[in-house]
């Protein structure tokens, strides 16, 4: 309950604050969002599995985080970026979807 | 990620990229911990929710906010940018419009004050009769009179054997208008652009381009001319029999008919490419004639 309600105030302050973010970071953020989505997927499983640990979740979430920025950023820098971002996603995109499928079978039982 | 790897030799070995992606999907860290703490390497786990993590979670949701709203200021700019672009277009637009009704004017008046000036003896006379004529030739001054319609339309959708073939195309119209020339046009306008020697009739895209201009069809030239001489000229022509065979062949549309009072305006003021100074005290003729067909393709 406590991890829902901090998303939630955490989605909520965003769209309600709007802040600026600065024209160079603007390409990382929502490269970040679906690291983070990843982290956050492997987490709910992690503790469904029994097995979740709050430093390991920390450690991942973080760099998570920055590794995929760096990708993209160095992505940038090669003239790939766009190319990176893509394939960043659809790597991310994957774990997400086996932790979710992992987490259903869970809840589910199917 | 230190995940022990299957026996050599499994059959999706060439794919382990992708074996690696769904079996490594949960951080293997996880079960090392897991294990270590099960051997009482490490202390056991403390309480479920550790401010740190609910502080990744606000971040994670704060990060999605901010790039959802990101996104939709993004849209927001991009609309007023199209908007403010479209309101330029327009606003330029009405601007070279009033200057070219500007610059007709002014033309007019430059001619009426040469008129005045020329016509006071014999040669002035003469010489104000040969402006007339290369104004007319040249395409700088609106014309009216008798002439021939030629109407040209792209065929219904799907008449033609292929997409396309029913199209009227740039070369058509060029091969038009040189007949309609060849058959003793004086002036001639496409869907009120006046043609001049140097007009360009091209193609981009789709879109047929007079002057650089985009036209849509249907396309009617009107040509002016002595009609009696015109219109069994051109009806006669290669050119004319073939269009209108591909009337029936491919559907397009061809019509020609005459028209009593034609009004062609005049085409915008050609670029002076080439200049010498007066050698004698007297007007020379122009020696900057445009050159014949330059600018078609």
């Amino acid at each position: 309950m406590i991890p829902a309600l901090a998303l939630v105030l955490g989605v909520v302050l965003g769209l309600v604050l709007n802040p600026t973010v600065p024209t160079g970071l603007q390409p990382y953020l929502p490269i970040a969002v679906v690291a983070a989505l990843d982290a956050l997927f492997g987490a709910v499983r992690a503790q469904l599995d029994g097995i979740f640990d709050d430093r390991v979740f920390v450690v991942s979430f973080v760099s998570n985080v920055l590794v995929a920025a760096l990708v993209v950023f160095l992505g940038d820098q090669l003239g790939v970026g766009g190319q990176l971002s893509t394939g960043v996603v659809v790597v991310l995109g994957i774990r997400i979807f086996t932790n979710a499928a992992a987490i259903r079978r869970h809840v589910f039982h199917a | 990620m230190a995940e022990p790897r299957g026996a050599v030799g499994r059959p999706d070995g060439s794919m382990s990229l992708l074996v690696d992606m769904s079996s490594a999907a949960l951080d293997p860290s996880y079960a090392e911990v897991a294990a270590r703490r099960a051997r009482g390497d490490l202390p056991p786990p403390r309480g479920r929710f550790h401010a740190r993590v609910v502080t990744a979670l606000v971040v994670t949701g704060l990060a999605t906010g901010i790039a959802a709203a990101q996104v939709r200021r993004d849209a927001e700019v991009t609309d007023d940018i199209r908007r403010s672009l479209v309101s330029e277009v327009e606003r330029r637009t009405e601007a070279t419009d009033a200057l070219a009704g500007q610059a007709a004017d002014l033309r007019a008046e430059v001619s009426t004050t040469r008129a005045g000036a020329l016509g006071t003896d014999t040669a002035g006379r003469a010489l104000a009769e040969r402006v007339a004529l290369l104004e007319l030739v040249t395409g700088t001054v609106p014309v009216r009179g008798p002439g021939l319609v030629v109407v040209l339309d792209d065929a219904e959708e799907g008449a033609g054997a292929e997409p396309g073939d029913g199209r009227v195309f740039d070369r058509d119209l060029q091969d038009v208008v040189n007949a309609l020339w060849a058959a003793g046009a004086e002036a001639i306008a496409i869907n009120g652009q006046r043609l001049t020697a140097i007009t360009a009739i091209r193609s981009a895209g789709e879109a047929v381009l007079v002057d650089l201009r985009p036209l849509a069809p249907p396309y009617r030239l009107e040509a002016v001319g002595d009609v009696d001489a015109m219109e069994p000229a051109f009806v006669d022509s290669p050119t004319a029999r073939r269009f209108h065979s591909w009337t029936t062949v491919y559907g397009i549309g061809f019509e020609v008919r005459r028209g009593k009072e034609l009004r062609l305006p005049a085409a915008p003021e050609p670029v002076t490419r080439a200049a010498s100074p007066l050698t004698t005290s007297s007007p020379a003729p122009p020696t900057a004639a445009p050159t014949a067909s330059g600018g078609r393709s």
